[in-house]
């Protein structure tokens, strides 16, 4: 090799170390707890023993809730009011009002606000802390970090950023025995071997799906980052403006400021919905009603990939005489509106199936399992006869951290679903399982640092992880009453699919924990 | 196997050029470089700036590794700031005939 190319080889292996260690930790826990936010529907089914409704959308009164609004003193004639329909996992119609009027004062930004889809009353769902949000929801705030107050999803779009920046230097370090290194298999020649190959093997096969999540991933977390210098450099520090020229749906217009007599909504969006045919949710835009210049947008949201894989349709209306603005329909929309879509049914994995979704979900567990072979390599490389005392305590100690922490999500999680099921429906139920999660994952990151020893802390994991999870469908039983056989006979496969998961993989951790022997004493000890 | 430390930068007012450079000199590259696309290309200005979800993070990335690759961070913060202000030159002149910002 010449000394440039040698050269070149070593700081690109260093920055790959050095961007991977710091970041793998957090990286394993967004992609572990990710891998399970995959199944929203199955595990809120299961916690809250829903069954598969048929009746999908509820007929939503559109102008019940522009008169409610304008009633209650928001300031509707000026401004956008976003109405999101109920659909599955969100049991409320969701009004998004810009600029509240409280108290004769506008306040800045949007208010969110839950409507009551039978009754119409307000919902005061963001403070609530008496109805259960559930562990599904839980464990979609950990994926971002959302348990950390203010930086938490900041800093999970940081770690996806360095995650893309690993990914690149790993391919350029890796690219040249690619090939040759990638039908490596050497289970007899040592661990560091085995982890070797496993790192360069499966994060080559899983590296159009990483590339995907890290970037869709950056954009979810520091979206904010790509707004800033556009909203000082190209529009004076106006933000609105910006989105006006981006994603003109959400964006605003000047009121006329002429008061007009506006058209029922309702029979509108009951037109549109015929036309569309079958959709998965609908959103309305309505925007300065009972102004002359007031319209709507209606935006449906159809899962038919075989149609469209964006499928948005999009119509506006003009609300003083009800006549057609635009029309978008699925096969024909709009590039700027369809971007932010495709990010969403990419990284949301909500194309393709249940089949995609478990695909994904195996992806993910790939994912973090080259995370953590990736850091056995790093503790493997410095674990040397040649190490002082205080070296070796030092990769001994780090170790420990990265075990404790990473294999200690595995029966935490198991763990909240057992916790789903046997805390009864108190107030604040969500913050004594939360509590219960965190304390849980102390307590093994603690026996981690007290054992020091990567064989005996995965073992721990399995174990109480297989005991946690051959408990699920156990206590699920117990205190519902819908055991897996009932479950089949009445048809709800949701539940049941999350039983049978639990039961097997409880199952397997098991049996892995009783086969699993000590070989090599000396492994990171 | 860790790298071979001989490769590596010693200096510790080094480490901090590249790394910076990587960082936020990536960053606002990445960003000018976006705007001025967005500024002279009049008719698709939105348009370049949401596509910017998919492009700025793999341009980032890129403008993150040219400093490790580089011998001399400092060298690489020079060009950075080069560019940066001949976008900003090139943005401040294209926004007086671009229709959007021009009122």
């Amino acid at each position: 090799m010449k000394e440039e190319t040698k050269r070149n080889y070593n700081v690109f292996f260093n920055i790959h170390t050095v961007s991977g260690i710091v970041i793998s930790v957090v990286l394993y826990i967004v992609f572990f707890a990710g891998a399970f936010t995959i199944f929203e529907e199955p595990i809120n089914d299961w916690e809250f023993e829903k069954e598969t409704t048929t009746e999908k959308h509820f007929k939503t009164d559109y102008d019940r809730i522009l008169t409610k609004l304008i009633e209650d003193g928001y300031h509707v004639s000026s401004n956008t009011v976003r109405i999101n329909e109920v659909h599955d996992t969100k049991p409320y119609i969701r009004v998004l009002v810009l600029g509240e009027k409280v108290h004769d004062t506008i306040k800045k930004g949007w208010a969110s606000l839950k409507f009551n889809p039978i009754t119409y009353e307000y919902i005061n769902a963001e403070n609530d802390t008496v109805t259960s949000k559930g562990i599904w929801y839980f464990i979609y705030r950990l994926h971002f970090l959302g348990q950390i107050p203010r930086i938490g999803l900041y800093l999970s779009g940081l770690v996806s950023l360095f995650f893309l920046f690993a990914i690149v230097t790993g391919i350029v370090v890796h690219w040249k025995k690619i090939v040759s290194n990638f039908f490596n298999f050497r289970p007899w020649a040592g661990f560091k071997a085995i982890w070797t190959d496993a790192h360069t093997v499966l994060g080559v096969i899983g590296i159009p799906f990483q590339f995907v999540y890290a970037i869709t991933g950056a954009f979810y977390g520091l979206s904010v980052l790509l707004m800033i210098p556009s909203v000082f450099l190209l529009f004076d520090g106006n933000q609105q403006e910006l989105l006006n020229t981006i994603s003109p749906e959400n964006g605003t217009f000047k009121s006329v400021e002429k008061p007009e007599k506006m058209i029922s909504i309702n029979p509108l969006v009951y037109k549109t919905k015929s036309e569309i045919g079958t959709y998965e949710y609908l959103r309305a835009f309505i925007k300065n009603y009972g102004d002359k210049s007031a319209n709507l947008q209606i935006t449906a949201t159809v899962n038919d990939s075989k149609r469209d894989f964006v499928g948005t349709a999009s119509y506006s209306y003009k609300l003083s005489d009800g006549s057609l603005l635009s029309k978008d329909t699925i096969e024909n929309n709009e590039y700027n509106s369809s971007l932010t879509m495709v990010f969403a049914r990419l990284h949301f994995v909500t194309f393709g199936g249940n089949i995609v979704k478990i695909i994904y979900f195996l992806l993910a567990l790939i994912t973090c399992f080259v995370i953590i072979t990736g850091v056995l390599i790093w503790l493997k490389a410095r674990d040397k006869k040649t190490n002082s005392k205080k070296q070796k305590r030092f990769v001994r100690r780090v170790g420990a951290w990265y075990m404790g922490i990473c294999l200690g999500i595995f029966p935490a999680i198991a763990l909240l679903f057992v916790l789903a099921k046997t805390v009864p429906s108190i107030p604040n139920k969500d913050r004594l399982i939360s509590t219960v999660f965190f304390s849980f994952w102390a307590i093994f990151i603690i026996y981690s640092l007290v054992v020091k020893n990567t064989f005996k802390i995965n073992k721990m994991a399995l174990i109480t992880a297989g005991v946690f999870g051959i408990a699920i469908p156990i206590v699920n039983g117990i205190t519902t009453q819908n055991w897996l056989w009932l479950s089949f006979k009445n048809g709800y496969y949701n539940m049941m699919v999350v039983d049978i998961f639990w039961f097997f993989t409880g199952a397997l951790s098991l049996i892995i924990a009783i086969k699993l022997k000590q070989k090599s004493p000396k492994l990171i000890t | 196997m860790p790298a071979n430390k001989k490769y590596l930068t010693t200096s510790k007012w080094q480490r901090f050029a590249k790394v910076s450079a990587a960082i936020l000199g990536g960053y606002l590259v990445t960003m000018m470089l976006h705007m001025v696309l967005a500024v002279w290309i009049t008719n698709a200005t939105g348009a370049i700036l949401v596509s910017s979800i998919f492009s700025a993070f793999i341009l980032w990335v890129f403008f993150m590794i040219v400093p490790f690759w580089a011998k001399n961070g400092w060298k690489v913060w020079a060009w950075y700031i080069l560019i940066i202000i001949i976008c900003y030159a090139l943005i401040q002149y294209g926004k007086s005939f671009n229709p959007i910002f021009a009122k």
